[in-house]
């Protein structure tokens, strides 16, 4: 296992009356893609902020590696919260001077066509994204949050964007930690995958650990009660079952025709259901 | 990131200086401000737009960053919060301390300026909304919200410094009107003292501590959330800072807020105690006790309108009550009457001439004669009318002619003009003198270019029975403003002489020969009891002589003596010499100007 790159003790966030985060635990390590998912208000970008300093935990720390400055941390928010007033050249050069940016690439500006002269708020969500992304990756981040922004741009963009982040991946052994909703994109991507319900994570798994851990069934008949169901779901004709976590033996001691499910749809049924 | 906020308010500041010059003449063009110039508005604009700039560039501290939508990207920027602070603090602190110096320098040299605020009260407001303003701007996203909590905290600020100010003033038994210690100074009273301006801008500085040490403290825990939490630790640490901050307001005031020592004045009685006034007590020095006047605070502020012994009478002024009037204080228990209470609006120099348990004053003008007993309070008002234009008038005499009470004044320019009053409100020119007149043993003193006239009244009418051909000068002497027992002689100055006039022959005997550069003055308390004052400028000494029969017996010389500085005199009274050297006082008793001790000081 890679080293950790930071580590989060105990976390407790509040906002107005409602615990985000209760308490969360977890660590993440150099290199390594990690999606986090969750219901609407689950926390996901709540704990993303956290990490990015946006928002301070009422309780709880989170540890980063000793190499781990907070220059390499690249936080792109499901806001793309940029000097919006700023022209695109103004906004480089002030990112590039905090940040301490020798050599600024502007390839992904320059594939978007971007006039230096035109303004933040001019730019589209799709462009604001990607302008922000090669901001961030100026930065060569050691950590990279992004919240919530793939689905809003478009195949052609996404793909860019997806292709950048793995180039850092590649590069610097940066360790990323996105928010996502939608995984048809990503499907083939990340390595672990987190589910934050109410404040907790409820799930984390190796993708493909998570894979072979939860299949589905889709029949008439009940299942036994050694089965663990995570989700159930009725359809005109039957109903599917959602087993985590699957075990070989299930399928050698019945006759249920297990079945292997994509991520999206794995996700979908932690989102969308409870432990049964 | 100081580029860019020096960049966002040096715009700002140039938008507002351009405002701030053109405001003013587009105020001056209108019609209805018509003979009004551009100077006329320019410190007026300037000042109210100070205040509103203070404001702002307190408040707005991030409110460019949320417009933008970019606070979010400036909290995740690698800088601690402290630091963000101090980043977007800097530039507007030297906009505004910029404006302040400009504001200043253009103070300074226009002496004339209309200004809407004085100066006293300008510099406070501006910093204060400037500080208070920044220790709310995290806190809501509104400036208008903003500047309203502003404004309350500024409410806040002032009611505490004023009560820690005042608190502190009212331990030490000062009366907190005559600090004129309202929240800001004002320089329209006549007292301004220094100690109590630096106190008073002490506390307010001191007060905006817990604001900014709040603010500092719960913008370390800052972040994007809503701002409830925020403002609730800001309230908690406001609360909790704001204790010993005012406590230690109060401290300073309790400790540094003092009567200042230019306003004490210091008389010795004919009884020879010492009378320490102040505009907050009266205290009465004898050798072995400190007596305090019962009644707070009036001030004294001619010296002595009358010293009866026991009994000193004098003028009061009250201006926290509007008003002022005659008192008596007897010095033997401290105990203080007052005999005449009248409206400040009123009120005016009076000179006050006691005969029995009547004393007369006379108003500035003239036109109205107060007749006090003092024994009943009763008060009688006669009223005159009278050509004379109103100048310094008071009264030298008073007297009875045919059962009719009179009283003799003088209306006081170049010339004295002699006027008798009649009790029943006529008016009557007696005489003119060119120097001041006396009215000693029923015997009226005029003068004029060469010789000094003495007038006897009969049958309702001054008649002269003397004339002496020298101007006898020196008359006007202190303690005739009672009435005493016939005199015997007079002393008077002449040419280059010190003379003698016997009253029964009205022969004139050589006493002394005066020095030329040297003032002298006769000085008169109660029969047989006269001095010569003999003030040497050049060298500064003051010398004291016993007038006694053709004799001048040399008493004692006081070295350091300059008639120039109030508060670095020598001053012959009733009962000796006070010798003031600033803050050290003196005392030396007559006859033989012993130094005098006393308790307390």
């Amino acid at each position: 296992m890679s080293r950790k790159i930071v580590d989060i003790k105990d976390l407790h966030v509040r906002i107005g009356k409602k615990q985000v985060l209760k308490g969360l635990n977890i660590a993440f390590y150099r290199g390594e893609y990690v999606v986090i998912a969750g219901k609407s208000g689950a926390g996901k970008s709540t704990f993303l902020r956290c990490l990015s300093g946006s928002i301070l935990p009422d309780a709880g720390w989170i540890v980063p590696d000793k190499d781990l400055s907070r220059k390499k941390i690249g936080f792109i928010s499901d806001g793309r919260s940029l000097f919006s007033h700023f022209t695109i050249s103004r906004m480089v050069n002030f990112h590039t001077r905090i940040y301490g940016i020798k050599n600024f690439d502007n390839t992904l500006i320059k594939e978007l066509k971007l006039s230096p002269g035109r303004k933040i708020k001019s730019l589209s969500m799709g462009e604001r994204t990607l302008f922000h992304l090669t901001l961030v990756l100026n930065q060569k981040p050691d950590l990279l949050l992004v919240d919530e922004v793939i689905h809003a741009i478009d195949p052609f963009l996404r793909e860019r964007f997806l292709e950048s982040v793995l180039d850092i991946i590649e590069e610097r052994g940066t360790a990323t930690i996105a928010v996502n909703h939608t995984f048809s994109d990503i499907e083939k991507i990340p390595e672990r995958v987190l589910i934050l319900d109410e404040g907790r994570f409820i799930l984390d798994e190796k993708t493909d650990d998570l894979k072979n851990r939860l299949k589905k069934v889709a029949t008439k008949e009940p299942l036994p009660k050694n089965i663990p169901v995570v989700f159930k779901k009725e359809t005109g004709f039957c109903r599917e079952y959602f087993i985590y976590p699957f075990d070989e033996k299930f399928r050698r001691d019945s006759s249920f025709l297990f079945e292997d499910i994509k991520l999206e749809e794995i996700i979908k049924a932690f989102i969308g259901g409870r432990y049964v | 990131m100081f580029n860019k906020e020096f960049r966002e308010v040096g715009k700002q500041s140039l938008f507002f200086s351009l405002f701030i010059l053109f405001c003013p003449a587009v105020l001056s063009l209108l019609p209805l401000m018509s003979g009004m110039s551009y100077a006329d508005f320019l410190f007026p604009t300037l000042q109210f737009g100070l205040f509103f700039w203070a404001l702002f560039m307190g408040t707005s501290l991030f409110s460019s960053d949320k417009a933008q939508g970019g606070m979010e990207y400036l909290l995740s920027l690698p800088y601690s919060r402290l630091k963000i602070i101090g980043i977007k603090v800097l530039p507007r602190l030297a906009s505004v301390f910029l404006f302040f110096l400009v504001y200043l320098l253009l103070y300074l040299n226009t002496p004339d300026a209309a200004v809407a605020v004085p100066f006293f009260v300008f510099m406070p407001v501006f910093f204060c909304l400037f500080v208070l303003g920044l220790s709310l701007s995290a806190g809501s996203d509104n400036l208008i919200l903003l500047a309203l909590g502003t404004f309350l905290l500024f409410a806040l600020h002032q009611i505490l410094a004023t009560l820690s100010v005042w608190g502190g003033a009212a331990v030490k038994g000062l009366r907190l009107q005559w600090l004129n210690l309202t929240p800001f100074i004002t320089e329209t009273y006549d007292v301004f003292d220094w100690t109590a301006v630096g106190v008073v801008l002490f506390v307010t500085g001191l007060l905006l501590i817990p604001f900014l040490v709040s603010f500092l403290l719960s913008f370390r825990k800052y972040d994007i959330r809503p701002a409830g939490r925020y403002n609730r630790r800001y309230t908690g640490f406001l609360a909790i800072s704001l204790l010993p901050i005012l406590a230690l307001s109060f401290l300073t005031s309790a400790f540094f807020l003092d009567v200042e020592w230019s306003d004490i004045d210091y008389r010795l009685t004919g009884e020879q105690k010492l009378i320490e006034a102040t505009p907050y007590y009266l205290k009465i020095h004898t050798k072995d006790k400190v007596l305090k006047a019962d009644r707070a605070c009036p001030s004294f502020f001619q010296g002595f309108l009358i010293d009866e012994g026991r009994y000193i009478y004098d003028s009061f002024a009250v201006f926290d009550q509007n008003a002022g009037g005659i008192m008596r204080l007897d010095t033997s228990t401290g105990k203080v009457d007052v005999l005449l209470r009248v409206s400040y609006k009123s009120w005016g120099y009076w000179n006050a001439y006691k005969y029995g348990s009547k004393i007369a004053l006379l108003s500035r003008d003239a036109a109205v004669l107060k007749v006090i007993d003092e024994n009943t309070k009763d008060v009688k008002a006669i009223h005159f009318r009278h050509g004379y234009a109103k100048k310094l008038c008071h009264i030298f005499g008073t007297g009875l002619s045919q059962g009719r009470r009179f009283w003799l004044i003088r209306f006081w320019m170049k010339k004295s003009t002699v006027l008798r009053l009649w009790e029943e409100g006529g008016v009557e020119e007696i005489a003119v003198s060119t120097a001041i007149p006396a009215y000693i043993n029923d015997i009226l003193f005029i003068h004029d270019e060469s010789t000094t006239k003495l007038l006897r009244e009969e049958d309702g009418r001054f008649e002269v029975v003397a004339v002496l051909e020298t101007v006898l000068r020196g008359l006007w002497i202190y303690g005739l403003t009672t009435e005493f027992e016939p005199l015997r002689e007079m002393y008077g100055i002449s040419g280059e002489k010190i003379l003698r006039l016997d009253l029964e022959t009205f022969k004139l005997d050589e006493v002394l020969p005066t020095e030329k550069e040297k003032y002298y003055s006769v000085v008169f308390f109660r029969p047989g009891h006269f001095y010569l004052e003999e003030r040497d400028r050049k060298n500064k000494t003051f010398s004291v002589y016993r007038l006694e029969g053709k004799e001048a017996e040399f008493i004692r010389t006081f070295p350091e003596a300059d008639s120039e500085n109030y508060l670095h005199r020598i001053i012959l009274t009733k009962g000796g010499i006070l010798v003031r050297r600033g803050k050290k006082i003196k005392a030396y008793g007559f006859p033989g100007l012993n130094e005098l001790k006393f308790k307390g000081l």
